[in-house]
């Protein structure tokens, strides 16, 4: 497996946010965690990128843990946060080159996909402008295209599809779907609900702190045949939030 | 509408008062009467060279008045919230703008009085002007400025742009014309004139505004850029944080880049370098400091004064500089790029002694032109030397790793 998260209790003070958290992503996977705000999703992508040090538990990437090697641990993955955050002072050639040199990339090559995909955001003719100042949606095209230059293992996306243009919904759905077959884990947190049922292979449904299900979307519809027909329905059952109809 | 303005008028004046304090400490103070005494006595003497055959001066003069009237805006205290919050109360705000034309106009009277009085003895002198054409001419100033500040207010408002260009040149030249005549033919026609104007000015306004709404993302930007100019100037004396260091391309600094070493174990020079050129925060410090410290250095002849200021000029911008280590760390992917830990603060010591190397080279030249004496400028290089050496290796190590 990519990813395992096995046991982990963790938070930002003494009082542990998550409670004893186990998942995994397989290689090829995308694995879609999703909940309510305050569930506990940022951080459990912050323990994942290694901003928190969990409290017990572990997290493994490919057999390696942050304690372990964080420098080859860190090579492996690849992240996408909610809200971009960008370096005033670089423009749009050098943002990329940062996370090339970062990376240790070979140029060339990575120059390459570099291209390709600013051409499908439509960012190639803006390559001496300050990122800093693009609207919301330029600024994330800009970390999506960041992040998908590296060759990392594991991709954690954290709510892209928001302040994102539907054809640019439809082109990182497309890059996901490419590394996938290249053999790399992606975990994505997201609210967009139907999008996730659509794409994503399996779910982390997390629950103050808990997780309160995983698995395919027919395991978990299986499991809990009365609570609807659509993620978002069963979602919103298990969540204890009552419906208006 | 009245009483929120009064609100904000006070924790403005509150802060104004809070910097001012800051600004005007004692040693500033007594720097300050020196220098003001020592501009008043140059002033005097100058005063006393001249004659009634110096006519150009009345030229001189009138630019004067006519760019002093360009000085002081209207200080609306709007705020980016208020085109969300005050929207619904649009029309009420003329009243609000009204109370900051009153506050603006106070504040703008003593500067034109002072104005006039600066360019009263001159006119004494070569005009021969007499006390009470002195009246009427700081009447006509007043008048001007009034004039000045209604179409600013004015200009609060959306008026179309060329309308707007418009009346700002008309204004602006007939102001000039005015002040032409006065000095020229006589103040009390000036006067006339300007209070004419004025009229004038107040009356489109009044026929305007209602018939128009307000220009708020224009009237937002123009505070905000009234109270940077405020904030800068404190900023020069002391901390100031609503002045967060802008950025500049500045595309003539990219050669300088080229020298960089470019792979994994350069990632954070890479980011330090461009940070350092590009924002003026710290760019900013070090370049003035390096000048102030040269320019001293060169004044102190070559004794143990020079040496003192070059060691402390040194120093001061190396400790200045620490801080700008952290710059990036609240930027997440600092955290997670697979490099090693001890490479950032490496990269960074390696920015800092081509800057401090820089300043102390500069510094070098600087008291190599005083005339030092080979074996004294050898001495100061050596000083230098272990000075980075001690700051960068050990002092900024301790400090930051």
């Amino acid at each position: 497996m990519a990813l395992a998260v096995s046991h982990l209790v963790g938070g930002y003070s003494q009082i542990p946010v998550l409670k004893d958290i186990s998942f995994q992503v397989e290689p090829g996977e995308l694995v879609g965690l999703i909940g309510l705000n305050g569930a506990g999703k940022s951080t459990t992508i912050n323990h994942i990128i290694g901003l928190l040090t969990p409290m017990k538990g572990t997290i493994t990437l490919n057999g390696v843990t942050i304690a372990s090697d964080a420098q080859q641990y860190k090579q492996q993955l690849a992240y996408i946060p909610e809200t971009p955050i960008l370096y005033e002072e670089l423009t749009l050639k050098e943002h990329l080159e940062m996370t090339m040199l970062a990376y240790g990339l070979d140029q060339t090559t990575a120059w390459e996909r570099a291209h390709d995909l600013l051409k499908i955001f439509r960012l190639d003719n803006k390559l001496d402008w300050f990122p800093a100042n693009f609207s919301k949606g330029m600024k994330q095209k800009v970390m999506i295209v960041c992040a998908f230059l590296t060759d990392a293992k594991l991709f954690i996306i954290d709510e892209p599809f928001l302040g994102l243009d539907p054809l640019a919904v439809h082109d990182l759905l497309q890059l996901i779907s490419d590394v996938k077959s290249r053999g790399a884990a992606v975990l994505m947190s997201t609210h967009v609900l139907d999008t996730a049922e659509k794409f994503c292979d399996r779910f982390v449904l997390l629950h103050a702190g808990e997780i309160q299900t995983q698995g395919t979307f027919n395991e978990i519809k299986a499991q809990y045949p009365d609570a609807g027909d659509s993620l978002n329905d069963i979602y919103l059952s298990l969540t204890g939030v009552t419906r208006d109809e | 509408m009245n009483e929120l303005y009064q609100q904000r008028l006070q924790r403005h004046l509150r802060q104004m008062l809070h910097y001012l304090r800051l600004v005007f400490n004692d040693h500033f103070v007594i720097a300050l009467m020196f220098f003001v005494g020592g501009l008043g006595l140059a002033y005097s003497n100058w005063l006393k060279t001249i004659s009634t055959k110096d006519t150009w001066i009345v030229v001189v003069v009138g630019l004067f008045l006519w760019l002093g009237l360009r000085v002081s805006r209207i200080a609306t205290l709007i705020e980016p919230a208020d085109t969300v919050f005050l929207l619904p109360r649009e029309h009420d705000l003329h009243q609000y703008f009204t109370r900051a034309w009153h506050y603006s106009w106070w504040l703008a009277l003593p500067v034109q009085v002072i104005l006039v009085g600066l360019v009263a003895p001159l006119l004494m002198l070569v005009d021969s002007l007499s006390g009470v054409s002195l009246l009427a001419l700081l009447i006509m100033q007043v008048a001007l400025k009034d004039s000045d500040l209604t179409l600013r207010v004015t200009d609060l408002y959306q008026v179309t742009r060329s309308q707007r260009r418009g009346v700002q040149w008309l204004n602006l030249l007939v102001s000039l014309a005015i002040i032409a005549l006065a000095l020229a033919v006589n103040p009390w026609l000036g006067a006339g004139l300007a209070l004419v104007l004025a009229a004038g000015q107040r009356w489109w306004h009044a026929q305007i505004w209602s018939k128009t709404v307000v220009a708020w993302k224009a009237d937002v930007a123009s505070e905000a850029n009234r109270m940077l100019g405020i904030y800068r100037f404190f900023n020069l004396f002391t901390d100031v944080p609503m002045v967060q260091g802008s950025v500049k391309r500045r595309k003539y600094l990219d050669w300088l880049l080229k020298w960089a070493p470019r792979d994994q174990q350069h990632a954070f020079g890479y980011l330090f370098t461009r940070g350092m050129l590009r924002g003026t925060e710290f760019s900013g410090l070090v370049t003035r400091l390096t000048i102030i410290g040269a320019i001293l250095l060169y004044f102190s002849g070559h004794g143990w004064l020079s040496i003192a200021l070059d060691v402390i000029f040194i120093y001061l911008i190396g400790f200045q500089l620490l801080p700008f280590y952290k710059r990036y760390d609240n930027i997440v992917f600092t955290h997670i790029y697979p490099l090693a830990a001890p490479l950032k603060l490496k990269n960074f010591q390696r920015l800092l002694t081509i800057i401090l190397s820089t300043t102390g080279i500069i510094f070098l030249i600087a008291f190599w032109l005083t005339n030092a004496s080979l074996g004294q400028v050898g001495l100061l290089l050596v000083i230098n030397v272990v000075e980075i050496y001690l700051l960068v290796a050990w002092y900024a190590k301790l400090r930051l790793g």
